[in-house]
């Protein structure tokens, strides 16, 4: 049996190794789209997809890259570290860049992706770890949990509240903003955290941590958690009639959380959540694609603009780079996304753009996109509050970052 | 995925070293497991928590200090962390084992299931230590300084299936020990074992230590592949994948825990790489777990003693003998091992 085992374990190795042996420069360009399909992340997974199938369509109607036609290669990656590492070598050796990364499959091929020198782009990464150690071989392309504890805490202020209480779920990506929404909160700002009370994620009900947060009447409560706790959460916080003002973390900005509160007044939970750019053209290019491609109108708050604009991002990369190397596209990012240079609103104006040997500035319809060259973030993600109207998630006004509560 | 891009994946070498890597680390873990659980009976579904200790242990004090903003990073070199791994998890797996194995079974079960949980939630709250919710993301692998990336994974691999070997060297060394039989006597049957003098409160301690001193050793094999400690990486899916692949292999067989895990994992590759279109692949993902609970019910219904036996790992001969037949060979074997008694006379039993 064993020697069964190892012969066709050898077999396959070296079938492999001959089999991969193909000449890159031809065939289509394929761009790896590794995400949480299945586990935590699966609520965004498909919406996410939609949105990365979009722009592949639009990239092969004008044209493909260089000639050649682009092809998304999808990988789950079941929303786990583990996951997002196999899922990353299964399409390794076939892609030439890869996004729809979420914040643990980034930190966790964070060394790997630089060493494979493989252009990497993260459209629903909020890590904190990202505030400092991207730019080269990894860029985020929308808000760092550090935005949106900062601009929560802003709101917060700027609706006169003073005492606040917490109730926060420990897993990294509720705890990040939420930290940071503590830390400005009381060291910038001078209010008062009543109550901090930490869970953990998985009980049927949280009764007891609801009940600590909400005994000392605090006049708002910041809730950062995953919808499967935050539904109950918010039942139970309905059931006892409270009135405190819900701060809410943007993981809870799903139609499930929108349902389960529709019955409270319009402004009672409120979110800070990066918003699309409704009014850039690149939008309306953008939903026209979506219709087209995912046969349906984009649905808001799922990254679905992020997904596309990160693949509109890589092959214009390679179409300045003419070459499809990862050093030589991750080189030209830059050179795409910020300015100077003649601003753009679609691949095909950016295509014809750099034929005629013009610098380009890339504006997508997730908003504009300037990305800081040292940590490769977003300069000024545009973050609006969030309402829940009817039964659903309605972005009501932009939110400036207060500089002066900048961490 | 299409078909093409299936059949690329298969042949390419970074997603064989990166998996026949994990089919390593993960053999190793479920032999392990195969010596407490398959051969002691002592069923633990807080091997997790083992690993889980065994790696925040390495990743700590290999940690370069300044890197991270923790209380404790004396930046350790590789070996020192793979020796201090060891020492941890030994003694957290002796003094966990102190009052658990008390317990048996079931009760056992849940105990180890809950100590893995207890675990994972101190490595989120002592933050000051571990990191918190965020963890490291850095974790120091050998002969960085020697190779490059692709040959690096290569060695990486070399080393964590010489880690495999040796731990099937040494859980084939206890099978036909006297203390291999002993365990097995204790397991089949307690006061038949505990009548012959076997100390089997100890005997349970020594076997939950050794598996805890060995965790220690492949954990940092974990780090080295995934490079990333975080409380998210340790959770109960781990032990379960280890435990199916134990049930699938067959518990108490030798082999049975490699080729359980080498069938289990080869098999979720393949369920994953199968082509589907785009609005088909939420069912494909729901199908994952369904087409692995079937493989299992196959194999149960087929081999209800897994891929490989025990009866088939330690011959004809123990097919006929009793669990009483064990015991008694144990305590000859024992008695002839101490040089007390007369083994003659044991053996005559």
């Amino acid at each position: 049996m064993r020697r069964i085992f190892l012969s066709l374990l050898a077999i396959v190795v070296l079938g492999g190794v001959v089999l991969s042996c193909g000449d890159d420069d031809e065939g289509p360009v394929k761009l790896g789209f590794l995400a949480g399909l299945s586990g935590d992340y699966s609520e965004w997974g498909p919406p996410s997809q939609d949105g990365a199938e979009a722009a592949i369509g639009v990239i092969n109607e004008s044209g493909g890259i260089l000639g050649r036609d682009a092809e998304l290669v999808v990988q789950d990656n079941l929303s786990t570290p583990e996951g997002a590492v196999t899922g990353y070598n299964r399409i390794r050796e076939e892609i030439h860049a890869l996004g729809g990364v979420e914040s643990d499959g980034a930190v966790a091929l964070l060394g790997t992706v630089a060493e494979d020198e493989m252009p990497t782009m993260c459209p629903a990464c909020g890590t904190t770890v990202l505030d400092t150690e991207g730019g080269n071989y990894i860029w985020r392309i929308t808000a760092s949990d550090t935005t949106y504890g900062i601009i929560s805490a802003q709101l917060a202020r700027d609706l006169g509240f003073t005492r606040v209480a917490m109730l926060v779920q420990q897993t990294e990506g509720t705890e990040s903003p939420a930290n940071v929404f503590k830390d400005v909160w009381e060291n910038k700002i001078g209010g008062e955290i009543i109550a901090d009370v930490r869970f953990a994620p998985g009980s049927d009900s949280y009764q007891a941590e609801v009940e600590q947060a909400f005994a000392g009447n605090p006049e708002a409560v910041y809730i950062g958690a995953g919808p499967q706790a935050g539904i109950p959460i918010l039942r139970e916080y309905i059931a006892r009639g409270y009135d405190a003002q819900i701060l809410v973390s943007p993981d809870l900005q799903v139609p499930d959380i929108a349902e389960a509160a529709a019955e409270l007044p319009t402004g009672r939970i409120l979110a800070a959540q990066v918003t699309d750019d409704f009014e850039s053209p690149a939008y309306s290019a953008f939903a026209a694609a979506h219709q087209e491609y995912a046969n349906k109108p984009p649905p808001t708050g799922f990254y679905e603009t992020n997904q596309f604009d990160q693949y509109i991002i890589l092959a214009l990369a390679m179409t300045a780079a003419e070459s499809t190397d990862g050093p030589d596209v991750a080189a030209q990012i830059y050179s795409i996304t910020n300015a100077p240079g003649t601003k753009v609103y679609t691949y095909a104006d950016g295509v014809a753009a750099l034929e005629r040997g013009e610098q380009i500035d890339y504006d997508g319809p997730s908003g504009t996109i300037e990305l800081n060259t040292s940590t490769g973030n977003l300069v000024s993600p545009k973050v609006a509050v969030q309402h829940i109207v009817s039964g659903g998630y309605t972005a009501r006004e932009v939110i400036e970052l207060d500089a002066s509560l900048g961490r | 995925m299409s078909t093409l891009a299936a059949i690329s994946a298969l042949s390419s070498p970074t997603f064989w070293v990166s998996l026949l890597t994990l089919i390593g680390i993960y053999a190793s873990v479920t032999m392990l497991l195969n010596v407490e659980s398959g051969w002691g009976g002592m069923w633990d579904l807080g091997i997790v928590g083992l690993l889980a200790i065994g790696s925040y242990t390495y990743t700590i004090v290999t940690n370069p200090p300044g890197e991270f903003e923790v209380s404790y990073a004396p930046g350790w070199p590789v070996w020192a962390g793979i020796l201090a791994a060891m020492l941890m998890t030994g003694i957290v797996a002796f003094l966990v084992g102190l009052p658990a194995l008390r317990a048996r079974r079931e009760y056992f079960l849940i105990i180890t299931f809950a100590f893995a949980e207890v675990f994972r939630q101190l490595a989120i709250n002592l933050g000051d230590l571990t990191h918190g919710t965020v963890g490291f993301n850095s974790v120091a692998r050998p002969f960085e300084s020697f190779f490059q990336r692709d040959a690096l994974r290569a060695v990486l691999l070399v080393v964590t299936w010489g880690a495999a070997l040796l731990v099937y060297a040494l859980t084939r060394r206890i099978s036909r020990s006297g203390y291999g039989r002993a365990l097995r006597a204790m397991r089949d049957n307690e006061p038949a074992a505990l009548s012959l003098g076997i100390r089997v409160s100890r005997l349970r301690l020594q076997t939950f230590v050794l598996v805890g001193v060995a965790i220690g050793g492949i954990a940092p094999l974990y780090m080295w592949w995934l490079r990333y400690a975080n409380p998210n990486v340790f959770r109960a899916q781990f032990t379960f994948t280890a435990w199916t692949a134990l049930v699938l292999g067959g518990i108490a067989s030798r082999f049975g825990p490699v080729l359980g895990v080498a069938v289990l994992l080869l098999f979720t590759e393949l369920v994953e790489l199968i082509d589907v279109p785009p609005e088909l692949r939420n069912v494909h993902v729901a199908v994952h777990p369904l087409a692995i609970g079937l493989l299992l019910v196959l194999v149960l219904r087929f081999r209800p003693e897994g891929l490989l036996s025990e009866r088939r790992t330690f011959g004809e001969r123990a097919r006929r003998q009793t669990a009483l037949d064990v015991a008694m060979a144990a305590v000859a074997s024992r008695l002839r091992r101490l040089g007390r008694g007369d083994a003659v006379r044991a053996e005559a039993l």
